[in-house]
């Protein structure tokens, strides 16, 4: 610390005196005799202008109106058009749900269950199987899985509580019957293709033989 | 209560007259007691007279608009002395910064202007203008953060205390202040009686 910062507040006067004594001397500057005028003048206008920006006026102030007028009514449409409900969709315009569980083959895809049916038909009705062999196919499935075993009276009955059946192997609709139209059903169709029907008939086919053959 | 009743009162009950029952007579007293202290401190400040009134008259009138701001824990003089010290500054801040966006740009040798204000001249109304109007050119020139303390506490007559809570700084550092000041002001008058 040097000697200067060491002193005390009088010896500092002392050092300055003469500093200090030159701005004693100074002039008093006064206030102009009109300066009270002048300030409650100033005042009561700045009371008018402090009055009129209070914020309850703030709407009030007429060159706000008109970008006050396009405010509120962009939020009057903000609204209305956030509040407007909603239009129910028109059911036969709505594209349908697509399915991923139904694997259906191009060819099968474009063609209605009913063709499907007449197709069908139509096949059996060309070959033109005979009542009795109708008869004997849908018992051989019986026998496939086992219902042959069972009285013949029983038999009987399982004919009689599947009328439908057998009245189709009359009509001569044995395998359409039984793969009824399924559409609308919520399970897994599988379409087979006319070449795929011949390979299933074949292998039917050869399961009765082997199982004849077995038998006997 | 009465105009005589009041001049008896301190400021410290004058203010909290005006605060409590909007007596502006409280208030106009207090303009009387403060407006010449106030003009002297600030004209010393920024060494223009017209300037000078238009900041006290603004020291009054946020007195007047924020009267209730005013706590009866600090003394009213410190207070005012602080509002008046706040928009001095500010005003001088403003001020430099127009005189460098103004002149120094058109000065030829970018050299600076004092632009003297012609209409109030101490030196002219009194004998002893000459002395008066070199010291105001030297504590114009002492540095801003000196001089108003140097004025606070050499002019004005306040003591440190109070200049402290003005300045809103520590005693140490209003006697620092004060001395580098008294130190600038000393070397500057040298030159100027020299010259």
């Amino acid at each position: 610390m040097n000697n200067k910062q060491m002193m005390q507040p009088n010896e500092e006067e002392n050092v300055y005196g003469d500093v200090i004594g030159k701005l004693k001397q100074l002039n008093n500057i006064n206030a102009p005799n009109n300066f009270e005028e002048d300030l409650f003048r100033k005042i009561n206008s700045e009371n008018y202008v402090f009055q009129k920006d209070r914020p309850s006026n703030f709407f009030l102030r007429k060159r706000l109106i008109p970008s006050l007028a396009v405010v509120a009514v962009a939020i009057i449409l903000v609204i209305m058009i956030k509040t407007q409900p909603t239009r129910p969709e028109d059911p036969l315009s709505i594209n349908p749900r697509i399915r991923e569980d139904v694997i259906a083959s191009r060819e099968n895809s474009n063609t209605s269950v009913e063709d499907l049916a007449k197709r069908g038909f139509k096949e059996n009705s060309t070959d033109q199987k005979p009542a009795e062999k109708l008869k004997a196919q849908s018992n051989s499935e019986n026998n496939l899985i086992g219902r042959n075993e069972i009285s013949s009276d029983k038999n009987n009955d399982t004919q009689l509580s599947n009328p439908l059946t057998d009245d189709a192997n009359l009509q001569g609709y044995p395998k359409l019957s039984k793969s009824a139209i399924k559409n609308g059903l919520n399970f897994k169709q599988v379409y087979l293709d006319k070449t795929q029907r011949k390979e299933v008939a074949v292998l039917k086919e050869k399961m009765e033989k082997l199982y004849y053959e077995s038998k006997n | 209560m009465t105009e005589k009743n009041l001049n008896d009162l301190t400021d410290e009950e004058l203010i909290l007259e005006f605060q409590q029952n909007d007596t502006e007579q409280a208030f106009e007293i207090l303009v009387q007691r403060y407006k010449n202290p106030l003009v002297n401190f600030v004209y010393r400040f920024l060494g223009d007279y017209e300037t000078c009134l238009d900041v006290v008259q603004e020291t009054f009138i946020k007195v007047f608009r924020y009267k209730n701001s005013y706590s009866t824990i600090a003394k009213f003089s410190t207070w005012i002395y602080t509002i008046a010290g706040n928009l001095a500054r500010t005003e001088y801040q403003r001020r430099k910064r127009r005189k460098f966006f103004s002149i120094n740009s058109y000065g030829e040798n970018k050299e600076t202007f004092e632009i003297p204000d012609e209409r109030y001249r101490p030196d002219i109304a009194t004998d002893s203008g000459i002395k008066d109007k070199i010291i105001q050119k030297a504590l114009l020139k002492v540095s801003q953060v000196y001089r108003e303390v140097v004025i606070l506490r050499d002019i004005q007559g306040l003591s440190y205390e109070e200049i402290s809570e003005i300045m809103g700084i520590t005693v140490g550092t209003v006697k620092s202040r004060i001395n580098r000041g008294r130190v600038q002001l000393q070397k500057l008058l040298k030159d100027i009686y020299n010259e």
